[in-house]
């Protein structure tokens, strides 16, 4: 057998999936050509890897979800089994379950009066309640506040606190706004609230329902929020969210963890820094002008904590990433500048994004 | 034999008989029975939607889709197959779904780290201080997973799904041409060149 033949047969010699001669001309090979060992040697460790990557945890509540989204398309069923009752059986069911949906998809979009996305911060656009304008002032400094609201009238109630403090984020980097952008507070939810959250540490991560639940007082509402991408460049295109009102939520948080609580993104996470004596973490802050840095120094680990503005995370993560000095020990979420809407059932499926967000590093002295 | 036919300590065969029983008992509307196949699988489909797709909620979405997709389809399952082989042949076609339909939007997406189990995270684990050896090794394994993980994700998605089901969960050639709707030739080609590509991506990094 020659090296060419037996390189095409490794991964079924491996697998014990060659006939028997096959099999007794591979070994004789293999026992006289180091090359050919050293590549099945090599195939065999990355094959063991793989077979121990940990199984992962799917969340909590997997069964609940599924279960509603069931019960949600017999809704459906349902509906379109009346319709076939009123309708001429010359129209095929799946022709009149397509127009219906594309129907009242249409119907909820257009609920909402949609402004054109022209800036890649955060504008949100409610259902009810008053009006309060969000406009970007292009002349200004970057870190100028992006939110005014119009009204005097505004009881403290109706104004959200959660819109001015996202959008009192700076837009570093960012393209800046060019016209504005109406958006609403207050109202009621008319969509079931989707916990997108992910759980990573049962005991350490609250997820936004339960939250809801405890407090029993929800005042969610709808928003339409458009967010640009982390460059700035790309205008997203628009989406459906849920916004909760902010109450005082205590959460107890871990390194590893991710919640969305009180209208920020909390996330922590542990690293070792490879250089001991640069001040990796303090030198990144400061580059990408990060203030109110708070950090607590216990054993043999000093903990950040600091609130990135809105697009930050991204910007962060990408320049951790280029110094190559920071190995991350806990693993972190991933983090869409965008979310997206999906057609599901002929509902649409919102998503929860929340910026700006409130990170803890946790750098351990690796000696 | 892969790890979905040993389930709860029992063997493929009396496997095979308890869902059946339990499709049976779906297939008249008991909706617990539904429920007690989905604990059953739930984790396997979703680590497979995890493995292909690379992204924990991405996963957890195609993971649910794929039970309503079995709960609506159900009354057509005539068990030829294992439920486990049918189920993770819906999250495949799932999964290949969402890559196209993510391919359209092109989204942006900064990814540091995927999540991994959760044992992993508690920062107890890492006694950096004490053992230095030990914190290396973890950090090394751990390192070189993750540098597969990757590498996995790269992989083009024919190559990817079959990579996921032989050397993750670990299915076997028979059962992967099931799954894949392919035959066995196809399955032992793309496997040995998914290895290979691999492999070669791989030779400096692990």
């Amino acid at each position: 057998m020659q090296c060419k033949e037996c390189r095409k047969l490794l991964s079924q010699f491996l697998d014990g999936q060659l006939e028997q001669g096959q099999q007794i001309a591979m070994k004789e090979h293999l026992k006289n050509c180091p090359e050919c060992s050293r590549v099945l040697d090599s195939i065999t460790e990355m094959v063991n890897l793989m077979h121990n990557i940990k199984e992962v945890s799917p969340p909590e509540d997997f069964a609940q979800k599924v279960n509603k989204k069931i019960d949600r398309t017999n809704v459906w069923q349902k509906f379109f089994s009346g319709l076939k009752i009123i309708f001429t059986p010359r129209i095929p069911a799946h022709v009149m379950a397509v127009a219906a949906t594309v129907v009242i998809a249409v119907v909820i979009v257009r609920q909402w009066p949609i402004k054109e996305t022209v800036y890649s911060g955060a504008a949100l656009h409610e259902k009810a309640g008053p009006a309060v304008q969000i406009s970007a002032d292009t002349e200004k400094n970057k870190s100028a506040d992006l939110v005014r609201t119009r009204q005097e009238s505004l009881s403290k109630d109706q104004r959200s606190p959660f819109i001015s403090k996202t959008l009192s984020a700076s837009s570093v980097g960012y393209a800046e706004p060019k016209k504005e952008v109406e958006y609403c507070s207050g109202g009621v939810c008319e969509f079931p609230l989707e916990d997108t959250l992910r759980k990573k540490d049962e005991s350490n991560l609250i997820s936004l329902k339960e939250q809801i639940s405890k407090k029993e007082n929800k005042q969610l509402s709808n928003a339409v929020i458009e967010t640009g991408a982390d460059s700035g460049s790309k205008i997203s295109e628009e989406r459906t969210i849920i916004v909760l009102k902010p109450k005082n939520i205590k959460v107890e948080l871990k390194p590893g963890n991710y919640i969305a609580a009180n209208q920020k993104q909390v996330m922590s996470f542990e690293a070792v820094q490879k250089n001991n004596e640069a001040l990796l973490i303090d030198n990144l802050l400061a580059e990408l002008n990060i203030k109110d840095i708070v950090k607590v120094k216990s054993d043999e680990r000093l903990k950040y904590s600091f609130t990135l503005p809105f697009g930050g995370f991204n910007k962060f993560l990408t320049k951790i990433k280029e110094l190559g000095e920071l190995k991350i020990l806990t693993p972190m979420p991933v983090l869409r500048p965008e979310a997206y809407t999906s057609i599901y059932g002929g509902m649409i499926r919102p998503q929860i994004l929340a910026e700006p967000i409130f990170v803890e590093v946790i750098i351990a002295d690796k000696r | 034999m892969g790890k979905e036919n040993i389930v709860n300590g029992q063997s493929a065969g009396d496997n095979k008989a308890i869902d059946s029983a339990l499709i049976y008992k779906v297939q008249q509307g008991d909706r617990d029975a539904f429920n007690e196949l989905m604990l059953k699988y739930h984790r396997r489909v979703f680590n497979l939607a995890l493995r292909i797709l690379g992204d924990y909620t991405q996963a957890d979405e195609v993971a649910q889709d794929a039970f309503v997709r079995a709960y609506r389809a159900v009354s057509g399952f005539r068990c030829e197959c294992s439920f486990s082989t049918w189920m993770y042949r819906i999250t495949v076609n799932l999964s290949r779904n969402y890559i196209k339909k993510k391919r359209r939007f092109n989204h942006l997406n900064t990814s540091f780290d995927n999540p991994v189990q959760s044992n992993d995270c508690p920062n107890s684990k890492y006694d950096i201080g004490n053992n230095a050896a030990t914190a290396d090794k973890i950090l090394i394994d751990k390192e070189k997973q993750e540098i597969i993980e990757k590498a996995i994700q790269s992989l083009d998605e024919h190559f990817r799904s079959v990579v996921v089901l032989r050397d993750m969960e670990m299915l076997s050639y028979d059962e992967i041409a099931g799954i894949l709707s392919i035959n066995l030739g196809t399955v032992k080609s793309r496997l040995a060149r998914a290895r290979a590509i691999l492999q070669e991506k791989l030779k400096d990094a692990v």
